[in-house]
């Protein structure tokens, strides 16, 4: 092997790649929100007692479990703009597309969670003089959130990574600006490497700050 | 104690579940500072009865009326129809369940647990609310425990700590369902000893039992149930020794004998 490394290209592209880093953050951010609470809500809705209403929830669940994540970008990118006649930004139909397949997959991780917080929790809520939703809000969603954390942090990094698909329809973010430096310097390995490295440095810190987060949480478990 | 004034009442109520009757017909009257004791075997219908009357479960047909009030429905054109559960919320909270399963909230404190109701639903400021928390909690020797989480209790504390949560929402009469059956038997005096001293102080209290000797001697009201239905009532002397039904009396002979299962 004669290959000789120059990581040294890398300089002429830091700047940018730092601000596409920033977009990246930025993007995720919005995506974690919105599929947290739109996870929730939908989650919630599936433990709901009317059939319709599970029945519609379950269909967009369904419907963005079982097709490529790729696939959704393609279509609300070049599909959705032409069938309504709009023209959305790339930026905009990769959060809504990502925070949507975010929130299909997070709603069944609630619903485990909300339907595994024991029913005798209901009728302490409703003895003490609460309402259902008083119930649902107090006592049966945190206790579903501390049950279902460890599976809700690796859709958090599933998210992260994810964004580096919006590379692909022109969204200059870390990904999108790595391959831009890519192809004017041909020096994909070392590149690819920073970038590796990016995602993997980022995603470790979301991991550690959800244990963290696990142990704050778990408090009242220690006996 | 005033005990001519009705606390709570039901007429008729019934009550069904997967097409099983689980109540028929059942009527009763509870005094204020009247204390009922509702025995009977297995499958009786006990604890569904005092559910039904805290309106934590919905009934069939009956009627039920607090202090005087009809609370679980309401005439519309011209037929009785049964309150939802959401629309029976005014009424519920006049009136308090402990559980057998202490159903304290785990991922709050102690104190948090017992103000949890004054704040959000009687609205009182929190400092109130846990002044009279601190105040209940040393009445049980736990105000050290304020700030541990329940599953840092034993059973008998866990339990205590719920029962003074309902007190905490000043009910009118509380229920009592079985709160000593998940218990390890030397805590079960703890739990007991409490609950007479509420009865001293005058709390309406309606308890499903299995502690036979407590439920005779706090009891001035016994009422028997069977299949769903009350078949003999009368005071804790007359049940226990001298009772016309024989169902009744067939009971608490298997009773004192050990071999009933219930």
């Amino acid at each position: 092997m004669d290959y000789v490394f120059h990581f040294d290209v890398f300089r002429n592209y830091a700047a940018s790649f730092f601000q596409a880093c920033l977009l990246t953050f930025k993007l995720a951010g919005i995506c974690i929100v919105f599929t947290t609470v739109f996870g929730a809500i939908c989650g919630a809705l599936l433990t709901s007692g009317s059939k319709v209403v599970k029945g519609v929830v379950k269909v967009y669940v369904e419907a963005f479990r079982l097709t490529p994540f790729l696939v959704q970008l393609l279509f609300f990118y070049f599909g959705i703009p032409l069938f309504l006649g709009i023209k959305i930004s790339s930026s905009v139909a990769g959060v809504v597309t990502l925070s949507l397949n975010g929130a299909a997959y997070a709603a069944e991780t609630f619903r485990a969670g909300f339907q595994s917080v024991p029913t005798t929790q209901m009728q302490a809520g409703l003895s003490l003089g609460y309402t259902k939703a008083q119930t649902y809000m107090r006592i049966i969603f945190p206790q579903g959130l501390r049950i279902v954390l460890p599976s809700f942090i690796s859709s958090v990094i599933e998210i992260f990574k994810d964004t580096s698909f919006f590379s692909i329809i022109g969204v200059t973010e870390a990904t999108g600006q790595m391959r831009y430096a890519a192809s004017m310097t041909y020096r994909n390995f070392e590149l690819f490497t920073i970038l590796a490295l990016f995602y993997l440095v980022c995603t470790t810190v979301i991991g550690q700050l959800g244990h963290m987060l696990e142990r704050r949480l778990s408090r009242h478990k220690t006996s | 104690m005033d005990m001519s004034k009705v606390v709570l009442e039901c007429t008729d109520l019934c009550k069904d579940y997967q097409g099983h009757q689980i109540l028929r017909d059942v009527s009763l009257q509870v005094h204020k500072g009247e204390k009922i004791v509702i025995l009977g075997p297995s499958g009786a219908g006990k604890s569904t009865l005092m559910r039904c009357l805290h309106m934590l479960e919905p009934v069939k047909s009956g009627k039920i009326y607090l202090e005087g009030e009809l609370v679980n429905g309401w005439e519309k054109n011209g037929r009785f129809v049964q309150k939802k559960i959401r629309e029976t919320v005014a009424a519920r909270r006049k009136m308090s369940t402990v559980f057998q399963h202490f159903n304290l909230f785990p991922h709050m404190t102690v104190k948090q647990n017992i103000i949890e109701g004054p704040v959000r639903v009687l609205k009182k400021s929190k400092e109130e609310a846990t002044e009279t928390a601190l105040k209940l909690l040393a009445k049980i020797g736990l105000e050290n425990k304020a700030d541990a989480y329940p599953s840092q209790l034993s059973g008998g504390q866990q339990q205590r700590v719920a029962i003074i949560r309902s007190i905490a929402m000043n009910p009118v009469m509380m229920f009592f369902d079985e709160v000593t059956s998940a218990l390890d038997p030397q805590l079960v005096s703890e739990v007991l000893d409490l609950m007479r001293e509420l009865g001293d102080e005058g709390m309406t209290m309606m308890i499903v039992t299995h502690e036979l000797g407590f439920g005779r001697e706090i009891a001035d009201n016994i009422l028997f149930m069977q299949d769903g239905r009350i078949i003999e009532s009368g005071p804790p002397q007359k049940i226990f020794y001298d009772a016309d039904c024989p169902e009744t009396r067939a009971f608490f002979e298997g009773a004192l004998r050990g071999k009933i299962d219930w």
